[in-house]
């Protein structure tokens, strides 16, 4: 039994190790294309190396409480942030970025979808499991929706619901291959789809998605990762976020 | 001891520490949890959706793949290697392709799902697609096991019967099926095991969806990013079922063997 508490303890340790010369950043899912040219753009200026790992918030939420040694976390809703704060495991988030929900539909629309309305339908709808951020703010957006369309809407679109996906790269994915009739997604991930995809917007402005950043407590390079956190909100970083898509918070 | 026997014996032990570890403290971390996350509604959804599906796609494989087998065990064409090939691919593909794969060929724009979508069968995120996935990545594993219980069988077995006036089918449930009885349980049981453990094709072709879709590997991952604890459960529940599995293939065979 010591020699197996041993084991562990090696794998542990091994484990734990960060490079010296570099950060990790843990970044949501929607983040994939702003963050690599934001990194890109850091590793050039500080000769530092970023590793990149993007997932649902609440996955990397779960990796980091788990052990997961990484320098900065960057969540696409406040919850998680704000969670990994008070767990001590984040020092502190800050708003940097705000995205909005859309409806997508794949460029050839096979269930003919011409408004939100339609969603009623019989269609097959994609969205995100209910824990990833995405997934919450889509049906956050769709019961405001029932102050339009009458209640009962949400609960209506909600049945034809066919798969949660555990990000919302999956349901972007699942839509640009014309598997789903449709899917709800940041208006950022519809950009990145170019032409695969359709946008039709919802009706209203009614769920802000707010997207918070900060350096982890335990991080082995907490200045290279409060750089990367400044560099992200220095005009340079906001303008990569805002070629994106993103709007950016002031 | 000499030193060869000594690395041996430190190695056998290494190598069950490192398989016992992770499982064991799956085990311990679960006592932890109460146990009415065993029963919660999704859980048991999930169990359920797994023993149904896993068992469905090892019922096709028998039927689809024991003639397979058996054309392998037996026919001298060029072409068996070819078919050899093809039929092991599976095993080696990562899931993640097998999903693709699955897509592109049964998918709603799929080369041959299209024309399934246009006659008003769609599979992707329906429990048909969860038996797919499982029937294409286990498929392999059952027809190697029956194709070596089939080679097995003496061809002398096989020609006393003709001489006796059965015809072929007769010769082959009669003589082949029952002598390589013992290769094609364990077919069944490694085909069904790896049925029950498919993740990765199941999380591209069906989706996931609570009662539908979502196996027990797929519900592991959900839960995951929620809920560690229902995770665990269902971990446990996954490696009791695969030791009781493998426990079987120990003793199945080899009594099976001993009668034949």
């Amino acid at each position: 039994m010591r020699f197996l508490s041993l084991l562990l303890l090696v794998a542990l340790a091994t484990g734990c190790t960060s490079s010296k010369d570099g950060i990790t950043v843990f970044a949501a899912a929607s983040l994939t294309e702003a963050f690599q040219e934001v990194a890109n753009e850091f590793e050039e200026k500080h000769g530092a190396a970023v590793e990149l790992n993007f997932a649902g918030s609440n996955t990397l939420r779960v990796q980091i409480e788990q052990g997961a040694s990484a320098d900065v976390f960057a969540s696409a809703n406040e919850e998680h942030m704000r969670a990994l704060v008070e767990e001590g495991y984040v020092d502190k988030g800050i708003a940097f970025a705000e995205n909005r929900v859309v409806v997508v539909v794949p460029s050839d629309n096979p269930a003919n979808i011409k408004s939100v309305e339609d969603l009623c339908g019989d269609v097959k709808l994609v969205i995100a499991g209910e824990a990833v951020p995405a997934g919450r703010y889509a049906r956050e957006a769709l019961f405001n929706l029932d102050a339009i369309y009458g209640s009962g809407f949400a609960e209506q679109v909600l049945s034809r619901v066919v798969s949660n996906e555990d990000s919302v790269r999956g349901v972007l994915a699942k839509v640009a291959l014309g598997e789903a009739d449709a899917g709800m997604v940041y208006a950022t991930d519809a950009l990145a789809a170019g032409d695969k995809v359709k946008v039709i917007e919802l009706p209203q402005v009614n769920v802000s998605p707010r997207y918070y950043v900060g350096v982890l407590s335990n991080s082995g390079n907490k200045e290279l990762a409060r750089e990367f956190v400044n560099f992200l909100l220095s005009p340079q970083g906001r303008e990569i976020l805002q070629k994106h898509g993103f709007e950016v918070v002031q | 001891m000499n030193a060869f026997a000594l690395i041996r014996t430190f190695t056998g032990v290494a190598v069950a520490g490192f398989i016992l570890l992770p499982v064991i403290a799956v085990l311990i971390s679960v006592s932890d949890v109460s146990p009415g996350m065993l029963l919660s509604e999704d859980v048991m959804a999930a169990v359920r959706l797994s023993l149904f599906t896993a068992t469905l796609a090892t019922l096709l494989i028998v039927i689809i793949g024991t003639p397979v087998a058996y054309l392998l065990a037996r026919s001298s064409s060029p072409l068996r290697r070819f078919l050899e090939v093809i039929i092991n691919l599976p095993m080696v593909l990562p899931p993640a392709v097998a999903g693709i794969a699955l897509l592109a060929a049964f998918g709603r724009e799929g080369i041959l799902g299209r024309y399934l979508a246009s006659a008003g069968i769609i599979l992707p995120f329906t429990t048909a697609a969860v038996v797919i996935a499982q029937t294409f990545v286990a498929l392999p594993l059952y027809v190697r096991s029956a194709r070596a219980g089939f080679a097995g069988v003496s061809r002398t077995f096989e020609g006393a019967s003709y001489t006796l006036g059965a015809s072929e089918f007769t010769t082959f449930l009669r003589v082949s099926l029952p002598l390589a009885k013992g290769a094609i349980i364990a077919g069944v049981i490694m085909s069904w095991a790896r049925a029950m453990g498919e993740f990765g094709a199941t999380i591209m072709f069906a989706g996931n969806f609570v009662g539908r879709t979502q196996t027990m590997p797929l519900a592991v991952y959900s839960a995951l990013q929620v809920n560690m604890g229902k995770a665990l459960v269902l971990a446990a529940l996954l490696i009791l079922i695969s030791f009781f599995i493998l426990f079987a293939f120990e003793i199945v065979p080899k009594r099976r063997y001993a009668d034949a």
